[in-house]
């Protein structure tokens, strides 16, 4: 009789701390905030039926502003779908590459390395807690999670990350965030404007591999030892870079990257090598730096690299299909229109350079 | 370390779990580590002088033990007394004390340089110095025996909960129960559920009220030449909820923890603004400091077992001291000296109050009569809080002067509701939160049952809801992370 009480209570006190937990959880996606708008794109992610992509590009700001998903639907019939945030950092990678495998099994895994060519890694930002954010708060609360944030957060302030609702608690509530999952128009894509131009003049031609700091080899090597258990086929990824003098440090790493990356027997497309077959215009196709791409050159990117994965690997064109029917076919024509609204403001921002530059 | 802080939420389940595992006859040693480990985590240097109070207070205890003579007991007596209180004059009093000279010598025309004691005041040094205090003349008086076990008796006076700010509890009280600890189980699954709804309530009265309301009280005291009466009568009341919420809240966490360790502290608060006199506002408010004050200064002075006039003497002499055991500062003397006066005038008309209600015939055992005592107490308690906030008897004075000025007085409210509450959901959250303390303020008073006991008899299903929906009110509506600094108990300062 004892016993059976003693039970009773311990159940009871389960149930009370399941249902804590739940509430706790669910109270979290609904009051954490959407730092630089690229929580949607995780959540986007999530919100994703499940086994339904074919590919999955996993990457930066260079990724998210340069693979359109949608134009490679319309392209080539597959899904894929951009899980990048804002400066994504090389530790960060690996827990995505586990968190992706929980929903979906893509043909093919995209890897960017543009994180290693910048070198982003947590303690470079340690006074920005938004660069933290975004790394950690697009992800569904788990155990990756909860290792993520053991790994890149300081013991002392690490509460307010692995428990973030005690950090959002003061946001306005946002129930499209519910279960970490809202369905995203763009599928992971971000428009960036025109915000530097290059002459062509300017390029590097002669490329030497650098000796990048001892974080970035760690680094990549974690990864890669992470990726043997990986079952499918992975493929790495280097931007069509605008290398200039400035930057060439950053192309001797991007080189070394390269080189470990094939030594382990992984596929490396160098996109930066066919720059000029992609029709990348220097003057106008850049964003931020030599490494984002606006609109234009987006759409570029993405046939180029459709082209590549769907003429190198077993991809299944979807195109037809009345199960894609809803989430893409349907929710492409919705796709046109801002991409039309997007292509038209960087024609207009492109014409006015070259306006300029013809005066 | 502060009960509203992370370090707390790891520290407490580590320190619980170890003492339940723990064998009974070393528990009050690994309590005792972690008592002094809680108040290192603030001063470890001050941790001194607590080890310092107590080893005097102990071995005074002993000597009086031991001591025949009544003479000599007297003398141990005093000798622990005045290092006791030495100390704390020295840490709370010694800058004060140079400040009084230094004004008097400028009074009398002389001219000397400034001098400032650079010291900080110690955390709980006015708590736990009076509670070895209360116990070694409870041993002088024959009350209780003197504790032999240092570590014991260490616990007795740093016992974690309680250190910082109170309850001041009594030696036959706690010392008993840790005397106990050793011979049977005092924890249980009840008193760990009721002890960790109370600390829960206990937060939300310091996160959700207290610290709400604060930047409130803040706003009006730091500008309230620039406002008109309505304003300063929000401040004041916000103020009088403010008190009430941080000082129910820390003392509701620390009878909780205490609880859910199997050990019981004396109830601190009574809801007190639900009081018909400013004697029942006494009974109900920090009654462990109070109660101390009457057993041990008080009564000894007379008490009311004297003179009328040696009566009001003796209450106007233990609430001045009772002001200035609060703070160092003129205005909390003048908090005391107020509260002394009122009840000095409510003994001296208490006679012509009755013989008024007589011949008005008024019904006293109506609401309507209830509500009037209450409110005038609130009244004259929130008067008297205005001394106690205010930076200085004059600027206390000023503020209840600005009070007349009453042309304007609502467009006044407009725009200070206007600028202060920029986020509607601020205004929504004080205001629930308030009915929320209103309704659970009624039920203790009606139930006479406390927060803990009345939820304990509820139904499974009403106390899952209602402790998931309180836990959530403080991680949701707290004032605490980005934003905020996790603000200190206002009582911590004494």
């Amino acid at each position: 009789m004892k016993l059976l009480k003693y039970g009773l209570e311990f159940i009871k006190i389960v149930i009370f701390i399941l249902a804590f937990c739940v509430i706790f959880v669910q109270l979290t996606y609904l009051y954490r905030g959407d730092i630089g708008n690229v929580r949607r794109n995780m959540c986007g992610f999530y919100a994703e039926e499940e086994d339904s992509l074919d590919v999955v590009i996993l990457g930066t700001s260079t990724t998210f502003s340069s693979y359109m998903p949608f134009e490679a639907w319309n392209e080539y019939g597959y899904t894929s779908y951009n899980m990048c945030t804002n400066v994504l950092f090389m530790e960060t990678m690996k827990y995505y590459v586990r968190e992706l495998q929980k929903t979906q099994h893509p043909k093919v895994l995209v890897i960017d390395i543009s994180p290693f060519i910048y070198g982003h890694r947590a303690d470079m930002f340690r006074e920005d807690s938004s660069k933290l954010r975004y790394n950690t708060d697009g992800m569904s609360v788990s155990l990756n999670r909860f290792a993520l944030v053991n790994e890149i957060i300081p013991k002392g302030e690490s509460a307010e990350y692995y428990f973030d609702l005690l950090f959002y608690h003061n946001n306005e509530p946002d129930v499209s965030f519910m279960y970490n999952k809202k369905f995203n128009q763009r599928k992971g894509y971000a428009n960036l404007p025109i915000q530097v131009t290059f002459d062509e003049s300017q390029y590097i031609d002669s490329i030497i591999v650098a000796d990048p700091e001892e974080c970035v080899k760690q680094e990549l090597l974690e990864l890669l030892e992470e990726l043997k258990s990986y079952d499918g086929d992975i493929l790495f990824i280097e931007q069509p870079a605008f290398y200039t003098e400035e930057t060439r440090y950053q192309a001797g790493c991007a080189l070394y990257v390269q080189k470990t990356i094939q030594s382990y027997g992984y596929n490396f497309l160098n996109m930066a090598e066919y720059r000029e077959e992609m029709e990348i215009d220097p003057r106008v196709d850049y964003s931020l730096d030599y490494l984002h791409f606006n609109a234009n050159s987006a759409q570029k990117i993405t046939h180029f690299l459709g082209n590549y994965l769907v003429t190198n690997y077993d991809i299944p064109d979807h195109r037809g299909d009345l199960k894609y029917d809803e989430q893409w076919t349907n929710e492409y024509l919705t796709w046109t229109n801002m991409l039309n609204e997007h292509i038209w403001e960087t024609n207009t921002q492109a014409e006015q350079i070259l306006m300029a530059e013809t005066n | 370390m502060l009960f509203n802080s992370y370090q707390f939420l790891i520290f407490l389940p580590i320190v619980l779990l170890i003492y339940y595992i723990l064998p009974r006859k070393i528990k009050y040693i690994w309590l005792l580590i972690t008592s002094y480990y809680f108040y290192m985590c603030w001063n470890p240097e001050y941790s001194l002088l607590l080890l310092a109070s107590t080893v005097v207070t102990y071995l005074g205890g002993l000597s009086i033990e031991k001591e025949i003579s009544i003479k000599w007991k007297k003398i141990i007596l005093a000798i622990v007394l005045i290092v006791n209180f030495g100390i704390l004059f020295v840490f709370k009093y010694g800058n004060f004390a140079i400040h009084i000279v230094e004004r008097l010598i400028h009074a009398l025309g002389f001219t000397i340089k400034p001098v400032t004691l650079d010291i900080l005041l110690p955390v709980g040094i006015s708590f736990y110095i009076f509670q070895a205090i209360g116990y070694l003349i409870d041993v002088y008086r024959g009350k209780i025996k003197a504790e032999h076990n240092f570590a014991k008796y260490a616990l007795f006076v740093s016992f974690f909960p309680q250190l910082v700010a109170g309850p001041i509890e009594r030696s036959g009280h706690l010392l008993s129960q840790i005397e106990e600890l050793g011979e049977k189980r005092l924890w249980s699954y009840e008193k760990i559920l009721k002890g960790f709804v109370l600390a829960t309530w206990g937060f939300f009265l310091k996160v959700v009220i207290a610290d709400r309301i604060s930047p409130l009280v803040d706003a009006v005291f730091e500008t309230y030449t620039e406002h008109k009466l309505v304003v300063l009568c929000i401040g004041a009341v916000a103020f009088s909820i403010q008190i009430y919420c941080d000082f129910f809240g820390y003392s509701a966490i620390a009878i909780g923890v205490s609880k859910m360790m199997g050990i019981e502290l004396m109830e601190n608060f009574d809801t007190p603004y639900f009081s018909m006199s400013i004697k029942e506002f006494w009974n109900r408010w920090h009654i462990s400091l109070s109660s101390w004050f009457r057993d041990y200064l008080y009564i000894p002075l007379g008490g009311n077992r004297c003179s009328k006039w040696k009566n009001y003497r003796n209450l106007l002499i233990t609430f001045l001291l009772s002001g200035l055991w609060h703070g160092a500062a003129f205005h909390y003397v003048a908090w005391g000296m107020i509260h002394g006066i009122y009840l000095v005038l409510e003994k001296m008309f208490a006679g012509i109050g009755e013989k008024c209600v007589k011949l008005f015939n008024v019904n006293t055992k109506c609401a309507s009569w209830r509500l009037f005592r209450y409110s005038t107490t609130f009244g004259l308690v929130t008067v008297a809080w205005i001394f106690f906030r205010a930076e200085s008897i004059h600027d206390a004075i000023a503020y209840i002067w600005q009070m007349h000025y009453v042309a304007g007085a609502y467009s006044d409210l407009q725009s200070f509701l206007n600028e202060f509450f920029v986020i509607t959901k601020d205004k929504l959250i004080i205001v629930i939160s308030l009915q929320l303390l209103f309704i659970v303020d009624i039920l203790r008073r009606t139930t006479k049952m406390t927060v803990d006991e009345f939820w304990y008899e509820q139904n499974y299903v009403f106390k899952m809801l209602s402790l998931i929906l309180l836990l959530f009110l403080i991680i949701l509506w707290g004032a605490y992370g980005g934003g905020y600094d996790a603000a200190q108990f206002i009582y911590f300062q004494f």
